[in-house]
């Protein structure tokens, strides 16, 4: 996978159809950048509200960005390997050094599953996909909540001198934000959290049920509330409005005097 | 000017379209139609703010009407599109709006577009401006628009397309208990004058745009706005207190 600038910068301007392979190419960098900045408003809007979809109700909000990262690249059939690599590469460098390596996998590997859905699109045909993922980020002295946003959109070239030279244009944008513990429900946290974890394909449940208990503790280090034992008559379903109940009174059978007999 | 749709139907249809060609429009439609969503959201976050790019203070109900469109300027046709924007302006004003002002917004829009053609081959550009106006018998409107052009580059594009139009106009009610009536007139009296008939004298115009004016103020005032006794100018130095001094008085040197 490589940058859609070097790839333009690397056309033969001896051939014959370089100025129209140009402009082609000149579009498609235009497009991905008109992608691109209508996913980085589209993902502010949400990390302002502190949601993930407009119409979920999952609440991480977030004290600040930390990190934000917007890539157009491009790729060849051959090349699909590389990609996931590259992209594993870009993921690792969004955490900190000491960050465990299970998360960092489980997040690669969310990334990457997400990734190959858009290898498969047909030609000619454009798709994207989202997603979002919380990890604890940093080493044990300096540990942090992060909550990471990634848009990945890709277009499928169909005509032929163009797949000479690329088969899919990708525009990649990624938010790194720290997320605002102290506002956020641990449930929240640890059904993002959870999904991570079992992602990165080799730790067992024992493994994710410590990992989430430490998790705790560092959630409770950092400020956050964690209710422990559950009080169904307190508790609230986050749902607009609580059902009404109807009673009814017990069915009565109707007597014989209200039926005429024809 | 060509619906981007239609020609990429027409090209699909034609036999000798090569399959590059049909790409490249395919590409140039999906850039279009993603500045115009993005400018759409630019404009639309830019209206909360209630700014103007001027400086003036325009703040808004809300968003009455919006238009956006993206277009093909196809080779060897009449450049001349003031007919068709002024149709444009006349469907975000549903006919409610004068002549002169309809006017002059197409003249503005119409510059903005001679000067966003003239690019150079291959690049894109945008504008973006605003203009206020009265609709109907007591509305202030604020209109907020985005012209994005691209021109195209080579050979074969050339022929098909040789711009790429796109442009996204929302009108909306203004906030007229929170304007300053100085600022709405400041625009206003520009707008009615680029829109009267250039043959009046200029008397005839200032009559006509006073006029124009006066009923804008009885508008103003029958909507809530405030008109403030004192005028003050934005932005300006607060003045300096003056220290008065007592006269000078000899000093007795009685010593």
């Amino acid at each position: 996978m490589g940058f859609v600038s070097e790839v333009i910068n690397g056309l033969d301007k001896s051939k014959e159809n370089y100025d129209e392979l140009k402009e082609s190419l000149d579009l498609l960098v235009s497009l991905a950048g008109a992608k691109a900045s209508g996913f980085e408003s589209e993902i502010e809007d949400m990390l302002k509200l502190g949601k993930v979809e407009s119409e979920s109700s999952l609440y991480l909000p977030i004290t600040h960005v930390q990190q934000k990262m917007v890539q157009y690249r491009c790729s060849s059939t051959n090349d699909v390997t590389t990609l996931l690599k590259d992209v594993t590469d870009t993921v690792i460098s969004f955490f900190d050094e000491g960050t465990a390596e299970n998360i960092i996998k489980g997040v690669s590997n969310m990334v990457i599953s997400a990734l190959k859905t858009l290898v498969g699109i047909a030609e000619g045909s454009e798709d994207f996909v989202k997603i979002h993922a919380v990890a604890i980020d940093g080493n044990p002295s300096a540990l942090s909540i992060v909550r990471t946003d990634y848009v990945i959109w890709s277009r499928r070239l169909s005509s032929k001198a163009l797949k000479e030279v690329m088969t899919s244009s990708y525009s990649c944008v990624a938010y790194k934000s720290v997320v605002d513990v102290s506002k956020m429900k641990f449930d929240d946290f640890r059904s993002v959290y959870a999904k991570v974890l079992s992602s990165s394909g080799d730790t067992s449940v024992d493994e994710i049920i410590k990992m989430i208990e430490d998790a705790k503790k560092i959630f409770k280090v950092l400020g956050g509330e964690i209710n422990d034992s559950p009080k169904w008559a307190s508790r609230q379903l986050r749902a607009d409005r609580p059902v009404n109940l109807i009673t009814y009174s017990e069915p009565t059978p109707p007597g014989d005097k209200y039926f005429g007999i024809l | 000017m060509a619906t981007m749709k239609n020609l990429l139907d027409v090209l699909e249809q034609q036999s000798g379209t090569s399959e590059e060609l049909y790409e490249k429009v395919q590409l140039l439609f999906r850039l279009c139609t993603e500045r115009m969503d993005g400018f759409e959201t630019k404009l639309k976050d830019f209206l909360k703010d209630s700014k103007s790019l001027t400086g003036f203070s325009f703040p808004v109900a809300g968003s009455a009407d919006s238009q956006k469109q993206c277009r093909f300027v196809l080779p060897e046709t009449d450049t001349y599109l003031m007919p068709h924007i002024q149709y444009c302006i006349n469907d975000v004003f549903k006919g409610e709006i004068s002549e002169a002002v309809r006017y002059d917004m197409a003249l503005t829009v119409d510059h903005v577009l001679e000067q966003l053609m003239s690019i150079g081959k291959g690049n894109e550009q945008s504008a973006q401006g605003f203009s206020v106006a009265v609709e109907g018998a007591m509305n202030l409107v604020r209109v907020d628009y985005i012209i994005w052009c691209r021109r195209s580059a080579v050979g074969t594009m050339e022929k098909t397309v040789e711009y790429a139009v796109a442009y996204v106009a929302i009108k909306s009610n203004i906030d007229v208990s929170r304007i300053n009536f100085n600022d709405f007139c400041c625009v206003y009296q520009k707008v009615l004058l680029n829109g009267l008939p250039e043959d009046l004298s200029v008397s005839e115009k200032s009559k006509l745009i006073l006029e124009a004016v006066e009923s804008a103020k009885a508008i103003f005032t029958a909507m809530g706005g405030k008109f403030s006794d004192a005028i003050l100018l934005r932005g300006a130095v607060k003045a300096p207190e003056m220290v008065r001094f007592s006269d000078v008085t000899a000093v007795d040197d009685g010593l």
